[in-house]
């Protein structure tokens, strides 16, 4: 009999401990779902500390601090939501019927259309849209832009020359000379990597081809994974990079001053025809319903978006600017880069219309 | 009069009953709440899309070489792990518990290191021993110079790391079970002139069938399941698991996730109803009722003798030397790690110092512990309730299918068991009591509770098994309340196993990043988190060396945990479990209830019989 009763026991208590937990959580969650109300109050009140919740997948690397820092001297109490910039995404996708976050940065404009599609954000035009060139301003106000992050193929001079370096992606795959020795994505979870093969699709566009893609397109990027050098888990692929073991690659501008410094080499930027992929980290203000009061979002929008923190921003972290104001501040070499290269032209809603896709068929048939 | 008391009897026994019924209402909720709802939900969003069943995973699948290729990899490994595996931790348990080997001690410490040295940094040990500069490497390039620097690759290489790095539950369990064998059946069938190879295979391993049977499922599902080594040694060798992970992270993907996860699980599930059965038709207790501890058994054959010195001592090198590496490695700077060679040049304290005095570090950690740590504590007390149940009711269908559905996390990723978590409960529901999922800080224990429970409800069962239903019965009839019995008979004999399924539970979960990112709470990010953040190779050229020390780190309190509970905690349960005073009485040889053995520590309190 008390043996039951001992089950019971315990069952009861684990019970409560949930419960437990659960009003714990309502008494100190501070930006969760009851801040509709204590938004009320602060509304037009500007001494008072305004609460943000972010979600981000630009935090890492002392950002969150940095930023927390700064927006705790500017009067807002930040809470922050971090990971890759899928994980993010996913996460903002599975809360949608309950959005928590009050504003979300760092992904790129084909992330944010898909939170468009499942009407994830509000309208907002931030004060500084005004230094934002026009043609970086696709989100219908839904969302605006931050960094500009371009993502390029590069050699190693000390062991390709200008002349033999290949001028597009595509060719690497025939240049005998580099059979397994550029480097190729391993896997598509990436952001940059997913890129690296956008650059070869995109030149490939045919509203007949097999997904909005020309055989063609498929075929040479079939091509360009088999003949290439996945880098193994272990291995440090910029490392193989300056050691000249697989001395092409493809990279990320905000990533080039660090990894120049710590790997000591000096990369050359290949910039094809059709130019480099550019993509821009985007910030917009996440829907909480027609009844939420959003000030306090807004503020910290047009407050981290500004050209004084914008450039605050990069030159403690590097990147490059969308705002107009700000660009300065960014690094030389960035700056060096980025007018090396050319954007090249990319209809962001058809490739968020197909990524997935894309990217399904590629690591389903075509990865080696 | 008669009557009355009948009557009496009845109602008390109704009464009795109310708190059983209610803990029954209660699995029945957790089920259908947590298991069921949940699943079928995430199934019927992946599945059905615009108003119709899409089953176009299946053709999208099978037109894929490589995901095929992945699947028989896959079983491959399992199948062929599930021998190694088996092999190998059987020696290691036998030489560090049953026979009379010199040095046990140190021995049983490097076979118990896999259970903190475990997953990548493993694989990163095994790979600075054995991949392209790694120590045996150099030494095997210098004696073949034809030898490929990259040899360490494929499966041979995947299996022999996890034929290693899976021996885990063996230490813990089998050992369990071979420190609970009966040392008089021993004696019995040696004074009968068996040899001791016949003792083995008619006396101990016929009485550790049931937990041989739950480490043979165990392994196969470990091969299945493979993550870490074939992404870090594989080479072209891949499998499921990778696949799954990616497939899950990507919303129209998350049909062939499942897919892929629904086959695995099958797989899993049949050969454990499989098992199952047969475990169902033996009786696999010890005969006698006073059980003797183990005496050691000397090796009489001296090349047999020799043969198994040697062959321990090789196998303790293949241990430790990766975990040796690795704690070496995280003193070197990037430079050093990245050409993976030890120097004295490369020594720095520099990325130890910026953990150890970052502190954001901390409160992570704690909420790592404490959700890993209560979420690993519940899921045993409930399995070890679970498994009365079950093991009370053994011809009861209702019973039998309440344990199936236990096994329902097997089918599924963690990953899509969360979402499914969401999609059923993004607003309050009455199912939970009126709460909603969405922003709150339960919800990820409660999810590592969940994927806690499959394997933790099958190593209980296991335990069950070995136990003596006849002292149940005894202390009962020795007028015993069920209470006593249960807290004085039942629970120390299951105590070692209840306390290693903690620690390991606790470890499984301790750096979990994927569940983690899609759940935490912004006030209460995890360690793993955190080091995401500061170890993000985007974000951080020094990312390997500050995963290396973060690594050493986490296996530091696994293993300051796992002798807490497993070490110490075994050893407390012992005392309270009144062994010590049995011992006082009983003058020699030195009989004990034979129950509290199971979790004594130290063997050589019991050696002299």
């Amino acid at each position: 009999m008390s043996k039951k009763w001992l089950l019971t026991l315990t069952s009861a208590a684990s019970v409560l401990l949930l419960a437990a937990c659960a009003s714990g959580d309502e008494a100190e969650t501070p930006a969760g779902n009851d801040d509709d109300t204590a938004g009320e109050s602060t509304d037009g009140g500007s001494g008072e500390s305004r609460q943000v919740l972010v979600y981000s997948n630009s935090l890492a690397g002392g950002r969150q601090e940095w930023i927390d820092e700064m927006a705790t001297e500017a009067g807002f109490d930040m809470q922050y939501v971090e990971g890759g910039g899928g994980e993010v995404l996913n996460r903002l996708l599975a809360e949608a019927n309950s959005p928590q976050a009050d504003v979300a940065f760092g992904m790129d404009e084909a992330m944010f259309f898909e939170l468009v599609d499942e009407e994830l954000l509000v309208e907002y035009e931030p004060d500084w849209v005004g230094e934002i060139p026009d043609d970086a301003l696709i989100g219908d106000q839904l969302f605006h832009p931050l960094v500009e992050q371009r993502i390029f193929m590069m050699y190693n001079p000390e062991y390709v020359s200008e002349e033999e370096a290949p001028s597009n992606w595509q060719d690497l795959s025939d240049m005998e000379e580099f059979q397994g020795r550029y480097r190729v994505p391993a896997a598509l979870g990436g952001g940059t990597d997913q890129k690296a093969i956008l650059s070869i699709l995109l030149q490939y566009i045919d509203e007949d081809g097999e997904m909005g893609i020309a055989q063609e397109g498929w075929d040479e990027v079939e091509q360009y994974l088999a003949n290439g050098y996945q880098t193994p888990e272990k291995e440090e692929q910029l490392q193989n990079f300056a050691e000249g073991t697989v001395p092409l690659s493809y990279h990320f501008l905000g990533g080039i001053p660090n990894a120049e410094e710590e790997f000591g080499f000096d990369a050359e930027i290949v910039n094809p025809e059709q130019g480099v992929i550019t993509m821009r980290e985007q910030i917009g203000v996440v829907n909480k319903g027609d009844d939420h009061d959003y000030t306090a979002a807004q503020e910290f929008v047009d407050w981290f978006g500004s050209a004084e923190m914008q450039s605050a921003f990069v030159e403690e972290f590097g990147g490059l600017p969308v705002n107009e104001s700000a660009v300065d501040s960014a690094p030389e070499r960035l700056q060096e880069i980025a007018e090396q290269t050319e954007p090249m032209e990319v209809d962001w809603n058809f490739v968020r219309e197909n990524l997935n896709q894309w990217v399904e068929k590629v690591e389903l048939e075509l990865m080696p | 009069m008669m009557n009355s008391r009948l009557l009496k009897m009845k109602e008390s026994n109704l009464l009795a009953k109310i708190p059983f019924y209610l803990f029954c209402l209660f699995i029945a909720w957790f089920i259908f709440a947590l298991l069921i709802w949940p699943n079928v939900n995430v199934l019927v969003d992946i599945f059905w899309v615009d108003g119709e069943l899409s089953l176009s995973a299946f053709g999208r699948l099978s037109g894929s070489n490589r995901a095929i290729r992945a699947i028989l990899n896959s079983f491959l490994l399992a199948t062929v792990l599930t021998v190694t595996v088996n092999i190998v931790g059987t020696f290691i348990v036998l030489v560090t518990e049953y026979f009379d080997i010199k040095g046990a001690r140190i021995l049983r410490v490097g076979f118990m290191s896999t259970l903190v040295f475990s997953g990548m940094v493993l694989n990163n040990g095994y790979l600075y021993v054995y991949g392209q500069n790694g120590v045996l490497t150099n030494i095997f390039t210098r004696i073949l110079p034809n030898l490929e620097p990259t040899w360490f690759t494929g499966f041979p290489a995947v299996l022999f790391v996890m034929t290693f790095a899976c021996t885990t539950n063996h230490m813990l369990f089998f050992r369990n079970g071979v420190k609970g064998l009966d040392n008089n059946t021993i004696e019995a069938a040696k004074n009968l002139g068996s040899s001791q190879w016949q003792v083995l295979k008619d006396v101990v391993f016929p009485t550790l069938f049931p937990i041989i049977m739950t480490l043979v499922i165990m392994s196969f599902q470990l091969g299945l399941g493979a993550m870490a080594a074939p992404i870090m040694v594989g080479g072209s060798f891949e499998t499921i698991s990778p696949l799954i992970l990616s497939f899950t992270q990507r919303p129209s993907s998350r049909d062939l996730a499942a897919l892929l996860s629904i086959i695995l699980g099958i797989a899993q599930i049949i050969l454990l109803v499989v098992m199952t059965r047969n475990e169902k038709k033996g009786n696999y207790m010890s005969i006698s009722k006073t059980k003797t501890r183990v005496t050691k058994q000397k090796i009489e054959n001296k090349v047999a003798n020799i043969v198994v010195h040697a062959l321990s001592y090789i196998l303790f090198v293949i241990y430790t030397i990766p975990l040796i590496l690795v704690i070496l490695f995280s003193f070197m700077n990037l430079q050093g790690i990245s050409q993976s060679t030890l120097s004295l040049d490369y020594f720095t304290l520099e990325n130890y110092r910026a953990i150890l005095t970052n502190n954001t570090n901390y409160g992570p950690l704690l909420t790592s512990a404490v959700y890993a740590g209560g979420a690993a504590v519940l899921a045993v007390l409930f399995m070890i309730m679970i498994a009365r149940i079950v093991m009370k009711n053994k011809n009861n269908k209702l019973a039998e299918w309440t344990e199936y559905l236990f096994y329902i996390p097997w089918l599924l990723p963690g990953l899509m068991l969360a979402l499914g978590l969401i999609i059923s409960y993004d607003s309050p529901s009455f199912l939970l009591l009126g709460n909603s999922v969405i922003g709150s800080v339960w919800i990820l224990p409660l999810v590592y509770l969940i994927m806690m429970l499959p394997s933790t409800l099958r190593y209980i069962k296991g335990a069950y098994y070995s136990f003596d239903n006849n002292l149940e019965d005894a202390s009962r009839i020795l007028g015993s309340s069920p209470i006593r019995t249960f807290l004085r008979i039942i629970l120390p004999a299951l105590l070692p196993t209840a306390l290693a399924l903690v620690a390991l539970n606790f470890n499984n979960f301790l750096a979990d990043y994927d569940l983690s990112a899609f759940l935490y709470h912004p006030a209460y990010p995890t360690i793993g988190i955190t080091i995401r953040r500061n170890a993000d190779a985007a974000n951080n050229v020094n990312a390997a060396a500050v995963n290396l020390v973060y690594s050493v780190i986490i296996m530091a309190v696994s293993s300051i945990m796992f002798y807490v509970v497993y070490g110490r905690g075994s050893k407390m349960g012992e005392k309270k479990s009144g062994i010590r005073n049995s011992r006082r009485r009983i003058k020699a040889p030195v009989i004990v209830t034979g129950l509290g053995d199971t979790g004594v520590d130290d063997p050589a309190t019991g050696e002299k019989a």
